[in-house]
């Protein structure tokens, strides 16, 4: 009995302790879990600032890219027997 | 006779005997204060201890973010550090000072006056970078402390400011979008409950409970943030090509009534919280010159011949003309109160005059329209009568708050005096109503709709931290009939081909819009040589799909017509607007 009681005491400690053990790593994996949420918003407003329009325009420009200033369309013949893309005219016709 | 001595008490065994008491009293002592303390006391000083222990924090929400229809962030919340002392425990406060100013850019002068003061706490500096904050804590300086303190960043910088509004220091929404939904993107606070040890560290399986804090909702607007960029940058060249005193303009889906952007120029910095405006820097109060404003939504002006769409469009759907009808006999003068015309001056009551003077000439109403001619348009307002003219102007959203999810929205002004016997005719060519940019998109945006007026609105949708969304509702009701629109379209297109607004042509695409100058009011109730030009359009004509609404203010005297300086900015939006939209050319125009 005495010995009975020995072990389930030491058992009973044995268990308080990992708990205790496992509450301190989960406070800590809470932790990491907070700075990785906290560096992917920081990454987020990287991507945001990075995609800002008035960022992307003036250095578009200093490429020496510009915005389209003509429509082109192609028109796909469906009815030929191989498709034949065709750049269209402005009244839609082929050219 | 026996004697028996009496045995005598060993002193040793006495003393033995003494200590022997003194420790059982002792120990009967410590037994009844232990009883005391465990049992007794117990409850008392259990609850003492926890309270010690406990701990309760509340933990403040993440406001929600505010994202343009294709996902991009206009606005979020971030953790920045915020920088503050300790006067008492700062040991050097100049060379504090000094060493913060350079980094931070805070005036050394006033840091250091407030260092030396003698309040417990004061901050140097809130919501500062993090990188930055790390700096300054670096320099390991007594008394400075930091601590971790939410900020919203608009990524977008001033390109949406017009839109989402902004926040103050605290994160309360002040104005625009941040405001009208402020309790949507606030959040709910939660709360911690939890046991610490004297190092502050939480105690496992000790006493504890959280409440998570709800996320505030995010935001999904209608706007289109490349759309949104191209539209202010060509309201910002506008007011530099022109030395105008600011641009406005908004585009409005035709048929959702989405508002795909609204921007003004001079531009507002919703970090600064301060409008970029040079001539700022020399008003008598600055502050006041640099708040934020919204003129699409809150400025009224009287819209001048872009009105004349709703005097035509009433007339022809009350069948009292149609686009060939001939009005006989339009000269370039009328005159409705006798002799207003005499003095030969502008800006005389009752005396109208047509914009480029011509011969007495018979004119269709399509003419009239193209043209744009004063004295043409109040002979067909003249068909309607002021009560059915009056009844249209507020069919089509004027004299009303249109209901945008904004802030404090201008509902305009229609002056139609008891008496006054030249208010119908001034309203007419739009005068004597004063209206905003937003009302004037939203009435021509009816006519490309086949008649059915929507509703503008910012917000598309709200979504929650579970992904649910919760989708914004509209109102429509129908104004004209579609046969009245789809003339009213062709009339507007005839504008661009061929009359005043060919500078709004797009190539590609059939445009249809109308071209506006309006003298402004001076403060002395007389009209100046400052205008208010504006041009209204949509495209593509066979189908509308947007329109954009541009008004520029007080342009200079060789910009001043609608044609000359808000027309080109339209063709510029509206380009940028079809073509980001994908919708297919349908035919050159201009």
């Amino acid at each position: 009995m005495v010995i009975i009681a020995v072990v389930a005491f030491l058992g009973l400690g044995f268990a308080r302790t990992s708990l205790d053990r496992s509450a301190f790593e989960l406070a800590e994996l809470t932790r990491a879990i907070d700075e990785q949420a906290a560096l992917n918003q920081q990454l987020r407003l990287e991507v945001a600032r990075l995609e800002n329009p008035a960022r992307i325009a003036p250095l578009a420009e200093d490429l020496g890219l510009v915005l389209p200033d003509t429509t082109n369309r192609l028109l796909v013949n469906l009815d030929a027997p191989t498709p034949v893309v065709a750049e269209a005219d402005r009244d839609g016709a082929n050219q | 006779m026996t004697t028996v001595s009496q045995p005598r008490l060993n002193p040793t065994r006495a003393r033995m005997a003494l200590i022997g008491i003194v420790v059982v009293l002792a120990w009967l002592g410590m037994g009844y204060r232990l009883f005391e303390i465990q049992v007794v006391r117990a409850p008392e000083l259990a609850e003492k201890g926890l309270s010690q222990r406990l701990v309760t924090r509340e933990m403040a929400p993440q406001r929600g973010k505010i994202f343009d229809r294709n996902g991009n962030i206009l606005a979020m919340t971030v953790d920045a550090k915020s920088l503050f002392a300790v006067p008492d425990q700062v040991e050097e406060p100049l060379w504090v000072a000094q060493q913060i100013g350079g980094l931070l850019g805070v005036d050394s002068d006033v840091l250091y006056d407030r260092l030396t003061s003698d309040k417990d706490f004061i901050y140097i500096k809130r919501q500062v970078d993090g990188v930055l904050a790390e700096k300054v804590l670096a320099l390991e300086m007594a008394g400075v402390f930091a601590h971790p303190e939410p900020t919203r960043i608009y990524p977008a910088g001033p390109v949406a400011s017009h839109v989402t509004g902004f926040v103050d220091i605290d994160g309360d929404g002040q104005d625009g979008v941040e405001l009208v939904y402020d309790d949507e993107l606030r959040g709910v606070p939660g709360s911690a409950v939890y046991e610490r040890d004297r190092a502050g560290r939480v105690i496992p399986q000790g006493n504890s409970n959280i409440v998570p804090a709800i996320p505030g909702l995010d935001l999904m607007t209608t706007i289109d943030l490349p759309l949104q960029y191209q539209a202010q940058q060509a309201c910002v060249d506008a007011v530099e090509r022109t030395s105008a005193r600011s641009c406005w303009a908004v585009a409005i889906s035709v048929e959702t009534g989405e508002v795909l952007a609204m921007v003004g120029a001079p531009v507002f910095d919703p970090q600064t919280r301060q409008t970029l405006d040079p001539a700022c820097d020399h008003a008598e109060d600055p502050a006041a010159c640099g708040m934020f404003s919204n003129f699409v939504v809150r400025g009224i002006f009287e819209p001048g011949s872009t009105q004349k769409m709703i005097t035509v469009a009433a007339a022809l759907e009350e069948s009292e003309v149609t686009v060939g009808t001939v009005i006989e006999g339009v000269d370039d003068e009328y005159e409705l109160l006798e002799g207003a015309c005499r003095s030969g001056d502008d800006d005389v009551i009752g005396c109208y005059r047509d914009f480029d003077a011509h011969e007495i000439e018979d004119m269709t109403v399509a003419e009239i329209f193209t043209r744009s001619s004063n004295v043409g348009t109040i002979e067909v307002a003249k068909t309607l009568g002021e009560a059915r003219l009056v009844e249209y102007i507020r069919a089509f959203g004027l004299g009303d708050k249109t209901g945008i999810d904004y802030t404090v929205e201008a509902p305009g002004i229609l002056r139609f005096d008891a008496g006054c016997q030249t208010c119908w005719a001034s309203a007419a060519i739009g005068y004597s109503v004063a209206a905003t940019p937003l009302q004037m998109a939203a009435a021509y945006a009816a006519i490309g709709n086949d008649g059915v007026w929507i509703t503008p609105h910012i917000v598309r949708s709200k979504v929650d931290s579970t992904g649910q969304t919760e989708v914004a509702g509209i109102k429509t009701h129908e104004v004209v009939s579609p046969t009245t629109a789809l003339l009213m379209r062709e009339l507007l297109a005839k504008v661009v081909e061929k009359g005043t607004g060919h500078n709004a042509a797009v190539d590609g695409y059939r445009v249809g819009g109308k071209t506006g100058t309006a003298n402004q009011l001076g403060e002395d109730g007389h009209y100046t040589e400052a205008t208010n030009a504006s041009f209204v359009g949509m495209a593509p004509i066979n189908d509308p799909k947007v329109v954009v609404a541009v008004v520029i203010d007080s342009p200079a005297y060789e910009f001043r017509t609608g044609g000359l300086s808000a027309a080109p900015v339209f063709a510029e939006i509206m380009e940028y607007a079809l073509h980001s939209l994908g919708v297919s050319p349908d035919g050159t125009s201009g």
